[in-house]
């Protein structure tokens, strides 16, 4: 950096966001987008996680305050994962489908260098015929997603996990110097959420992924700390 | 949850594998083990994340053993863990082998699929067009035949499962608000404005949250302006020369009126002649018409980024200016600084004056000096410039 730069900067996160979707989209994906409020029934009833189910109390969610002005519906929350936009895809219907959704979660948790309350993640969800798609098409793509992101030589495992939304669940983990680090969770789409969208669970299958965006570039690019992406620092951002 | 060692061994006849091999046997199969901790009498303390799903047979000693028995068919039980009868049977599932290996991707036959159902005491009754699975009373986990393929994907093991690639085989759709977003993103860095991605939570707004995690993060933003502006006055105060104007833009949602709009805000700061800062909003559809294409964005995208954390610590801006012959370019005089300044130099050298004289030019270069470490000392900065100084001359350089 000699001379004053002309040009600014992209935000780190959009810049992986991008990569991540120019990826996809050689592998058919299309993007997706949504709302950041969501309803009680997308962001849990309809992806299998039901009201007094462990799995609901594993996420800390950001409920809205039901008189807040001209909010009238009940239950709204702040999403917790962009598979509720996942699930917005589903329920039209077009099959078969395949999107990636990129964009802000939220989780109600103290904040500290690895721990935000909103940071981004990166959800996938591809669906056709039963047998099309399978547990070796999602490793296929998650493998080569994260080759193209971080090197040919990456080393990455699926190992067994559980998500309600998905059975068979694994959870992926990419090698970074000598450690392993949970990047993503995935699985096969449980027949539950296909009937939520309005779906036959006997006529499609598919897999649904979701996987952290700012770990991600944290890892990429060795940022110690998670707050930088949203403290508006020129001094960090124009380092991208 | 807390495992020991020793424990897990008793109930086997034949001895576990040691500690570590048994423990990445659990974590690629079953559960996670998140810490071995050695104990002063020998044995080895396992802390496991027992899947939320396993809580119901898992989570007990002699419950983990048998899921070991199931990982590792070949060491017998001492006592016997009988597999499921019509009369214990807590449920039966219908699946065929097709079913199983659709979903997995691998080709498995019949009698691969009925012996890893087996090893979990899952029973399986074979009938002319369906396989019937007999669901031990243990596995309250066990209801549909997705779960059944969950049993037998693990216990193959996904390092096995084969990986395939999509091909791009159906039509790419695609997404105006993304594309229309990423526009705008190409728009405004190509004229020189940083993105930035602000906080949803805020002080003030209408819509509130419950159990904020602060009393200034309880309503949702209901504008990007107010954001925006704090963070061009933050970094005011950190710019390098006094003229330097700070230049920002955020692409957002905001909630107001009962919607969710994305916005765009584009702010602008300087210090001189009078503190000035000035923020423009409008809707993302405002932009609609922009004439760039969102490929753009491509050419903005940096690939040789080397990361260094920003320094806590104060910083110290010192300047130097040097006469070179009129041959010497800017860049080499900048690497000798550069060189020379060593790894306290955090930003810079920025050329900020150049003029020719006698067939000599005059090159003034701005250092900006910080430690990752601690407060810089005024000596310790002279110390620097010392050693900057001495390389100019070296290169029989006037150092002004």
């Amino acid at each position: 950096m000699i001379e004053r730069e002309k040009k600014g900067h992209l935000h780190p996160l959009t810049q992986i966001i991008w990569e991540s979707s120019k990826i996809f989209e050689k592998m058919g994906f299309s993007v997706a987008q949504g709302p950041e409020i969501e309803t009680e029934f997308n962001n849990f009833d309809a992806l299998n996680v039901p009201a007094n189910h462990p799995a609901r109390a594993m996420q800390d969610t950001f409920w809205l305050k039901p008189n807040s002005k001209n909010l009238t519906a009940q239950s709204l929350l702040l999403r917790t994962h962009m598979t509720a936009v996942s699930l917005r895809e589903l329920a039209k219907k077009q099959l078969p489908l395949r999107v990636v959704s990129p964009g802000r979660v939220f989780r109600n948790e103290a904040t500290d260098a690895t721990h935000e309350a909103q940071f981004y993640q990166f959800d996938g969800l591809a669906i056709d015929k039963p047998g099309k798609i399978t547990m070796a098409d999602l490793k296929g793509t998650l493998e080569h997603f994260y080759r193209e992101l971080f090197g040919k030589d990456i080393e990455i495992r699926m190992r067994a996990s559980f998500f309600p939304f998905v059975e068979p669940g694994v959870e992926v983990d990419i090698k970074w110097g000598d450690r392993w680090l949970e990047v993503c969770g995935a699985g096969m789409l449980h027949p539950n959420v296909f009937k939520a969208a309005g779906l036959d669970p006997n006529e499609w299958q598919g897999f649904a992924f979701g996987s952290t965006i700012d770990r991600l570039a944290m890892i990429k690019y060795g940022i110690e700390d998670i707050r930088h992406f949203y403290n508006g620092d020129l001094r960090f951002l124009k380092q991208f | 949850m807390r495992f020991f060692y020793k424990e897990l061994n008793s109930f086997f006849i034949e001895p576990l594998p040691e500690v570590n091999a048994l423990a990445k046997i659990l974590t690629d199969h079953s559960s996670e083990v998140e810490e071995i901790v050695a104990k002063s009498d020998g044995d080895w303390e396992m802390e496991i994340k027992i899947l939320p799903d396993r809580t119901g047979d898992a989570k007990t000693s002699l419950g983990l053993a048998h899921e070991i028995s199931a990982l590792l068919p070949e060491l017998k039980l001492k006592i016997d863990w009988p597999l499921a009868t019509g009369d214990t049977a807590r449920t039966k599932i219908v699946f065929t082998v097709e079913q199983i290996t659709n979903l997995l991707g691998v080709a498995l036959t019949k009698e691969q699929v009925v012996g890893f159902l087996n090893r979990v005491r899952v029973t399986v009754i074979e009938n002319a067009d369906h396989l019937l699975a007999l669901v031990p009373p243990e596995r309250l986990d066990l209801n549909i035949k997705e779960d059944l393929a969950d049993e037998v994907a693990r216990l193959y093991g996904y390092d096995q499962v084969p990986a395939r690639i999509l091909n791009a085989d159906i039509p790419i759709r695609r997404e105006k608000t993304f594309d229309l977003a990423n526009k705008v993103r190409a728009k405004f860095v190509a004229e020189g404005y940083t993105e930035i991605y602000g906080y949803t939570f805020t002080d003030h707004g209408e819509v509130e949250v419950l159990k904020a995690l602060a009393s200034d993060k309880s309503f949702l933003r209901s504008n990007l302006s107010d954001g925006l502006k704090k963070m061009i006055e933050f970094n005011l105060g950190h710019t390098i020369f006094d003229q330097d104007e700070v230049k920002v833009f955020e692409i957002g949602s905001v909630f107001v009126g009962g919607d969710e709009n994305i916005m765009v805000a584009i702010g602008t700061g300087s210090k001189k002649p009078t503190l000035k800062i000035e923020v423009e909003e409008k809707k993302l559809t405002d932009f609609s018409d922009l004439k760039n294409d969102h490929q753009e964005l491509e050419s903005l995208i940096n690939r040789d980024i080397h990361y260094r954390p920003v320094s806590i610590y104060p910083r110290i801006v010192r300047d130097v200016a040097v006469w070179v012959p009129a041959e010497v370019v800017m860049e080499t005089v900048a690497k000798v600084i550069t060189d020379s300044a060593g790894s306290l130099l955090s930003e810079g050298p920025y050329k900020f004056d150049e003029f020719a004289k006698e067939g000599r030019a005059s090159l003034a270069f701005r250092l900006v000096l910080q430690s990752t470490e601690k407060t810089l000392s005024d000596e310790e900065a002279g110390e620097v410039m010392e050693k900057v100084t001495k390389a100019l001359q070296k290169e029989g350089w006037e150092v002004r």
